[in-house]
């Protein structure tokens, strides 16, 4: 596990309407993926719809992405102001 | 290491073999691909609006091109079977054709960057400017085609417009402008390399770590990957900051279609809009054509007019009684038999007083053949009970072709309309609890229009092991459309509470089977990752056209298996096979399963084919508890025989053929359970 700045939460945290930017990405090849998606650390983007228990909906310019439970406690984010 | 390749790099240039030029259609998932490539070619490959529509090549002609369509991908390299598939065809392409979705750029032009990067010739379509304009966004065209060095043509597929000017760019494919410092430390690896068509697009997979291609020409992978993908995004951002524009508000129906798409993925709203689906499509292909239009055409059609044409034809010159039931609606009221022991040609008399009989009656001619000569054998095998030339041709046109259109033109709105993805989206916490994710609905819904066919679309699955489940459930528990015709007409008979009672237990199953295997596998599968398309309403051209080639290759495969299969059935009755099968199978049916011995017929026929079997029920008298019990079995029987090669071919012979025979065990353990509990 890597070290996690303090004012940093996970995706898994962010509220539905939220507006967010990634920071940082804990697993390689998802850096990678998510860098070609356009959902790169330094991009923002935010939260569209989440599901009680499952994935977190994103929206980032006019894309919508899901993105499963697993994933988004590896992703993480600081949320901005509306 | 060099002595080690067996793989041969792609060298001879496409050109020389044919004297055609490769023409590679790339793009991210869902962007048109597959519609230029109608376009072009003049054939028809699936589109859908769901990311991973294609999975394999397909390839085509067009003037003096080569067209070849691609699986969608973010990025050349090797992440996936896609992205490997796509790969090879994208590293020898003499013209690479660039189809990127003017909505998406940020996303689109990564891919974009990478090819130039590569220094295919090639051109850019900026396809669905129709949905840009809804957007409510402009795109600087002049100042983008500028800045990447290559054309760029605007097209909006569906509506066929920018296609000429396409064809007409198409000619001046350019080298674009490829980031400079790249360049440079592309040059010691191309110098190392071995003959090969793209020498530069060989050397970026190299400095970027691609462990396939590295080794094809023998050297090691770089490990540049993140550094060059993160100055790639940069160099995209800037040039989307520079070209975008968002010109105004949203428009209404892209408005709509977001918020529609919002529903339908949470629970609250989704899962009543999941049900509506289900219960329209129940209506519309179980009740309305299962039940009226079926039962016009096998009953009317198939057993009172095709059949009995067809028998008459061999009754000329066999011997046969043939009885006769004169019916009131459903009701016998009269029935008198009449027999030809020379053949209804010999006796004049007799086959006028049959005529005079039947006219102006409903009637239902049973024909028994003399089965003692050899003669009235093989009449029996083609024109008997279950006579090649009559059963065939009543199950195939007379009863499924009806439901078989029915369900895949629903199928077709399906994945039209955008709505896949988000139930992806919707179900993947249930999913994660068999060893899969979200996206695996897709083959999985799929696979009740084609269970061969969603085998196949497994592949959209990022790990071997989710892609070995999916296959599983696919093959144990999912009953294709042509099954799924006969088991709804079955269950309109039986009522709602067993038609719940069935849904019940084969979802039990699927989730059973899914934990097994899940458990059984070492690993872990993959999290849910995928683009949610917007929302669309389904193109009647494209629904129709799909439908039309579903039912088409559909009737074609199935064809030669269900005459096969009415032979081998006849075959077995007249050697007298067929009793001893039934004898033999006893203890199970009627004991075990507490069916009428004569199902066992119908697993002889669900070998063959599944629905063939399924087709094989309908024929016996079953009350709503043994429809239950032996629609079970017969959902849960073995793959049909074309299934069972896709599987050999996609999962492997070990695999395949542990599902083939675990169906069995499977199939009879449950049905036997479901006969002792209801
Ligand atoms: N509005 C709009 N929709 C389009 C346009 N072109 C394609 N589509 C839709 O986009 C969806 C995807 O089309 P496909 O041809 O299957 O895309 P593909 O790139 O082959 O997709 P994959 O095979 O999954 O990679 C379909 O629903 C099309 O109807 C367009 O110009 N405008
Ligand atoms: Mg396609």
């Amino acid at each position: 596990m890597q070290s996690v700045q303090s004012n940093l939460i996970s995706l898994r945290a962010v509220k539905k309407g939220e507006r967010f930017i990634v920071r940082q990405i804990d697993d390689k090849d998802m850096r990678t993926q998510l860098l070609r998606f356009g959902l790169a650390e330094g991009s923002e983007a935010m939260c569209f719809e989440r599901l009680p228990f499952g994935p977190v909906v994103v929206k980032h310019r006019r894309q919508e992405v899901a993105i499963g439970e697993e994933l988004t406690k590896k992703i993480w984010v600081e949320v901005i102001a509306n | 290491m060099q002595t080690l390749i067996i793989e041969s790099e792609p060298l001879s240039p496409s050109v020389e073999k044919t004297g055609k030029k490769k023409l590679v259609l790339v793009g991210n998932p869902n962007v048109g691909k597959s519609l230029f490539f109608n376009h072009f070619s003049g054939l028809y490959v699936d589109v859908s609006n769901f990311p991973g529509t294609t999975v394999e090549i397909t390839e085509g002609n067009y003037k003096n091109f080569r067209v070849i369509d691609t699986p969608g991908i973010y990025g050349v390299s090797s992440f996936n079977d896609e992205e490997r598939v796509a790969r090879d065809e994208v590293l020898s392409a003499d013209i690479v054709l660039n189809v990127i979705d003017a909505t998406n750029l940020e996303r689109d032009l990564f891919l974009t960057l990478q090819l130039i990067d590569m220094q295919f010739p090639m051109v850019v379509a900026l396809n669905m400017m129709d949905a840009l304009e809804e957007a409510g966004m402009e795109i600087d065209v002049e100042r983008l085609s500028e800045i990447l060095g290559v054309p760029i043509v605007k097209v909006t597929a569906i509506k066929k417009h920018g296609f000429d000017e396409l064809e007409k760019a198409l000619e001046n494919a350019t080298v674009g402008n490829a980031d400079k410092t790249l360049l440079h430390e592309l040059e010691p690896i191309v110098a190392r390399l071995k003959q090969t068509l793209n020498p530069i697009a060989d050397a970026v997979m190299i400095l970027e770590g691609d462990e396939t291609v590295a080794e094809r020409h023998g050297i090691a992978p770089e490990d540049k990957r993140e550094e060059i993908y993160v100055a790639r995004r940069n160099r995209v951002n800037e040039i989307v900051s520079e070209v975008v524009r968002e010109k105004s508000a949203m428009k209404v129906g892209a408005v709509i279609s977001e918020k529609l798409g919002k529903w339908t993925i949470n629970p609250i709203s989704g899962i009543p809009i999941l049900i509506l689906a289900l219960w329209l499509i129940y209506e519309v292909v179980g009740v309305m054509v299962a039940q009226r239009v079926v039962g016009h055409t096998e009953v009317e059609l198939g057993n009172k007019l095709f059949e009995p044409f067809v028998k008459h034809l061999f009754a000329t010159i066999t011997p046969v009684e043939i009885s006769v039931d004169v019916l009131n609606g459903e009701e016998v009221i009269e029935t008198k038999s009449f027999a030809f022991p020379e053949g209804t040609s010999r006796d004049k008399a007799q086959f006028d007083e049959f005529k005079a009989f039947i006219e102006g009656k409903d009637v239902m001619q049973n024909f028994a053949f003399s089965q003692e000569t050899l003669w009235g054998k093989i009449v029996t095998i083609f024109a008997g009970e279950f006579g090649a030339f009559t059963m065939t041709v009543t199950y195939l046109a007379f009863l499924l072709l009806p439901l078989v259109i029915g369900f895949y033109m629903f199928l077709a709105i399906l994945e039209d309309c955008g709505y896949l993805p988000r139930l992806a989206t919707m179900v993947d916490r249930l999913f994660t609890g068999i060893g899969l994710n979200g996206r695996a609905v897709i083959p999985i819904i799929l696979g009740f229009g084609c269970v061969t066919m969603a085998t196949v679309t497994t592949r959209l699955l990022q790990t071997s092991r989710e892609k070995t489940i999916a296959a599983s459930i696919l093959n144990f528990a999912i009953p294709c459309s042509a099954q799924l015709a006969v088991i709804t007409a079955l269950l309109t008979k039986a009522g709602g509470f067993y038609t719940l009672v069935f849904f019940f237990i084969i979802l039990s199953c699927l989730v059973a089977i899914g934990t097994i295997v899940d458990k059984i596998l070492p690993g872990k599968s993959s999290a849910l990752l995928i683009d949610l398309p917007p929302m669309r309403l389904p193109r009647a051209s494209n629904v129709l056209k799909k439908t039309w080639i579903k039912t088409k290759s559909f009737m074609q495969e199935a064809t030669p298996w269900f005459f096969i299969g009415a032979l081998l059935i006849s075959v077995m009755q007249v050697t007298g096979l067929l009793e001893g099968w039934v004898k033999l199978f006893e203890p199970i049916t009627t004991h075990w399963l507490q069916l009428p011995a004569e199902s066992a017929r119908a697993f002889v026929m669900g070998m063959v084919r599944r629905d063939f079997g399924a087709a094989g029920l309908y024929e016996l008298n079953l009350t709503p508890q043994q429809i239950v019990v032996s629609l079970t079995v017969i959902t849960l029987f073995v793959p049909c025989i074309a299934s069972l090669m896709v599987l050999i071919k996609e999962r492997g012979i070990r695999e395949a053929m542990t599902i083939w025979a675990g169906s069995w065990l499977f199939a009879f353990s449950v049905g036997g359970i479901v006969a002792l509990i209801i």
